[in-house]
């Protein structure tokens, strides 16, 4: 079967949720504008076999299939741990039924999956996974590659619920009513510190700081103390500053984070977002904390050789923070973690973060019977016993309530309390715009440059207010060159 | 038809068949894309190739090019070329001239001096990364700069610091370079003047530095085109932070083409920069050209 076989099976059917019908309109009219522009090959990839969740979903397919099993391909981004756990869920699943079998294909880092994926686009469908494993900020980049199918349409078919899965989780993959992808790998940013520095300091770390305020503080003891030279780390991270937006209850980006209609200028030079900033550059100028680059941890390596006790950083580092301490190379450390600390004295209502990680998504290819064992095969891994098994062997959170309490991930929770903070941070995360995290297709220009440059600035005594000005005008620029190429 | 006419035109025939391959060659791989890039930039590219493109013109070219981004980037260029090239060539010549004396243990000497061309630009960047760390790196250390700010995160040194990772990784070749064009010197000329009784500062001057001068050309040209082009260490170093200091033109186009999925401007930008490189190497080429002595 090939690309305009399946175009008729599931045109023909009319089966719709009302969540995707936004998103087929404008699609309709970007396929119109396709078909001119590029030749009748491309088109019927790209806005393609699967015109949003209209068409009805080909639940079944792979079992009704005649040559089983079904092969198909999944590219990932897991090294080390993730991918010897990921290879072993991978091979239960392929033995576990003979209808699909499953190929992995790692593709090292989130940013060479993203390159290796739109090079393919080029190429042709035969060149696409039927899997990615895709960074979650990416997400509108993916949306409006065209290429991959709704998992709401998956989820409607199949009558799939998520009453068992953490809210804030599944929400971060719905942008303008549609659910895209099934969570998968999640983590979020916690706070890291030496219990042994701060007993040092004269503070108690079993009562670690809940607020930037609590931070400062904490710092000021570290330094006035002679305890290390620095109170803490502060990585140049825009996620951080993201999630204090989040935290506070207010949006990165406007129409609602993105996720209402897609965002045309950010939200974050408000008060709150200058207060971040302002914090930010008192704690360098202070010399209360030492600013780190973005792409090292040096944050926490500053905790083992005690220039700086406190850092933040990924719920995702813990597994191989505590291998190296394990190590006995710092046997004067003491870790502690604790949730990300509040940018306001009391959280607002709908003050939450966000997750960090990967979605599952399924690619628009050739057949019914390979997309409906993408799906099998991507629920298979949102089961709780295989998040069970993932969690543990990862260090990432699992996405199902009910994981926590099967083993191996009781047991490893039991032994490590510090793997339940970011989980326990996430459950407790209100469904909200502010806490959905924000989604452009210009993530990359947002975060990691115009951001990180302006926080960058406060570390040479650049004023908060002229930084956080800049970034957003850099921002509003990026996202409008973005919106004006899709 | 005369014979001599049949013979000439066989020869030309032949000399036809025997560049074609040469020109097929460049036709495919060189010519093509330069045209293809340059034809690209007329485009507003999407950021998935599956996607329609729109048709701009000389917009894109024209709102790129006088942008501030455009302009910062090739001054950072420019500035990276004038860090690495003029004291790469001066140290690889210093280098070159102490490796000509005749003493004990020189092939040692020799053997270190020229060891970096073996180092390829990344194993180099990640080695001067580490030195350079702020919490671990005995360079961070030697400067007194451990913890806090690391030199690499410093908005004025992380371009002087790119660039001398550049220099340190390119000074093999420029002693091999210019070891090899001392060697060959005519010795006849240099004991002439030392019979004449000119001191060795003189002799290097007048006599060694004119008839090395087509290398020094040949390496400045080289330099400039590679330091124009340097972007492993770059993105290994410092991605083009902090604050997009050490953005360059090429780092630039690398991350509008690939991070950034746009690669209609990339497409100008990759233009502008082979524009730049051209008009610069035929301005070395008029400059060099009315002073490089070429021995006779």
């Amino acid at each position: 079967m090939n690309e305009s076989d399946l175009d008729g099976t599931l045109g023909a059917t009319e089966g719709a949720s009302s969540l995707g019908r936004r998103v087929v309109s404008r699609r309709d009219l970007l396929r119109g504008a396709t078909i001119a522009g590029v030749g009748t090959g491309l088109a019927l990839l790209a806005p393609g076999a699967f015109a949003g969740a209209a068409a009805k979903f080909p639940l079944g397919a792979a079992a009704k299939s005649s040559s089983k099993p079904v092969q198909i391909t999944m590219w990932h981004s897991m090294t080390s741990a993730n991918l010897t756990t990921l290879t072993n869920l991978t091979n239960a699943f392929n033995s576990s039924q003979s209808d699909v079998h499953v190929n992995l294909v790692a593709q090292t880092s989130y940013g060479d999956t993203q390159t290796a994926y739109t090079t393919a686009l080029s190429g042709g469908v035969a060149q696409l996974p039927d899997v990615v494993q895709w960074e979650s900020e990416l997400i509108q980049i993916l949306i409006d590659s065209q290429s991959v199918v709704p998992a709401a349409s998956a989820i409607a078919a199949d009558h799939y619920s998520f009453s068992d899965f953490v809210p804030s989780m599944v929400n971060y993959f719905k942008v303008d009513g549609t659910q895209w992808a099934m969570p998968f790998n999640t983590s979020s940013q916690v706070l890291y510190f030496d219990q042994n520095a701060l007993t040092k300091a004269g503070l108690d770390p079993s009562n670690p700081p809940a607020t930037l305020a609590d931070l400062r503080a904490a710092a000021q003891k570290i330094v006035s103390s002679g305890t290390a030279k620095y109170g803490m780390s502060l990585k140049l991270d825009y996620t951080n500053f993201e999630l204090w937006m989040a935290l506070g209850g207010q949006t990165v980006l406007n129409h609602d984070n993105g996720r209402s209609g897609r965002a045309t200028a950010v939200t974050f030079d408000d008060a709150l977002g200058k207060s971040i900033f302002e914090w930010w550059g008192a704690m360098l100028s202070d010399n209360l904390a030492q600013s780190t680059s973005f792409t090292t941890f040096d944050n926490l390596l500053a905790i083992g050789s005690g220039i700086a006790p406190i850092a933040i950083d990924t719920s995702a580092s813990l597994g191989t923070i505590i291998q190296v301490l394990s190590g006995g190379e710092y046997p004067n450390v003491k870790l502690g973690v604790a949730p990300l600390p509040l940018p306001t004295a009391k959280r607002p209502k709908n003050g939450g973060t966000f997750v960090g990680g990967a979605g599952l998504y399924m690619v628009k290819k050739s057949t019914p019977a390979t997309i409906d064992a993408s799906w099998q095969f991507i629920k298979f891994l949102a089961t709780p016993q295989s998040q069970a098994t993932w969690a543990a062997g990862t260090g990432y959170v699992p996405v199902r309530k009910s994981a926590v309490n099967l083993a191996p991930l009781a047991a490893t929770w039991a032994a490590e309390p510090g793997f339940k903070v970011a989980y326990t941070q996430l459950l407790a995360s209100p469904i909200d715009p502010a806490t959905a995290g924000p989604v452009t297709g210009a993530a990359p220009q947002i975060g990691g440059v115009s951001i990180n440059n302006a926080l960058s600035t406060l570390s040479s005594g650049g004023s908060p207010k002229t930084a956080i000005a800049q970034a957003a005008q850099n921002c509003d620029a990026a996202i409008a060159s973005y919106n004006e190429r899709v | 038809m005369t014979p001599r006419f049949i013979r000439r035109l066989r020869e030309a025939t032949l000399a036809y068949l025997l560049i074609l391959p040469a020109v097929a060659a460049f036709g495919l791989f060189v010519f093509y894309p330069l045209v293809k890039t340059a034809y690209l930039g007329f485009f507003l590219a999407p950021p998935f190739p599956n996607l329609p493109s729109h048709y701009v013109g000389l917009h894109q070219y024209g709102q790129v090019l006088s942008s501030s981004d455009f302009r910062d980037s090739l001054g950072r260029s420019g500035l990276f070329v004038l860090f690495t090239v003029p004291l790469g060539i001066i140290i690889g010549l210093a280098l070159a001239n102490l490796a000509q004396k005749k003493v004990p243990g020189i092939r040692a000497f020799r053997t270190i001096y020229s060891s970096t061309i073996a180092t390829s630009v990344a194993v180099a960047s990640v080695v001067f990364f580490t030195l350079l760390n702020p919490e671990v790196g005995l360079l961070s250390y030697a400067f007194g700069k451990e913890g806090g700010n690391g030199i690499l995160a410093d908005p004025h040194w992380a371009l002087p610091a790119v660039a001398m990772v550049t220099i340190w990784a390119n000074v093999g070749f420029t002693f091999i370079l210019m070891s090899a064009a001392l060697q060959s010197l005519p010795t006849d000329v240099l004991e002439a003047s030392e019979v004449d009784g000119a001191s060795s500062f003189v002799r290097f001057r007048q006599i060694t530095l004119p008839l090395l001068s087509p290398i020094i050309f040949f390496a400045a040209i080289i330099g400039v085109i590679s330091g124009f082009q340097a972007f492993g260490q770059i993105d290994l170093l410092t991605q083009g932070g902090p604050n997009n200091t050490t953005q360059v033109l090429i780092y630039d186009l690398y991350r509008q083409a690939f991070q950034y999925n746009n690669p209609g401007y990339a497409a100008v930008l990759s233009v502008a920069l082979f524009v730049i490189l051209l008009v610069l190497t035929f301005l070395q080429f008029w400059f060099f050209q009315r002073r490089v002595s070429y021995g006779n």
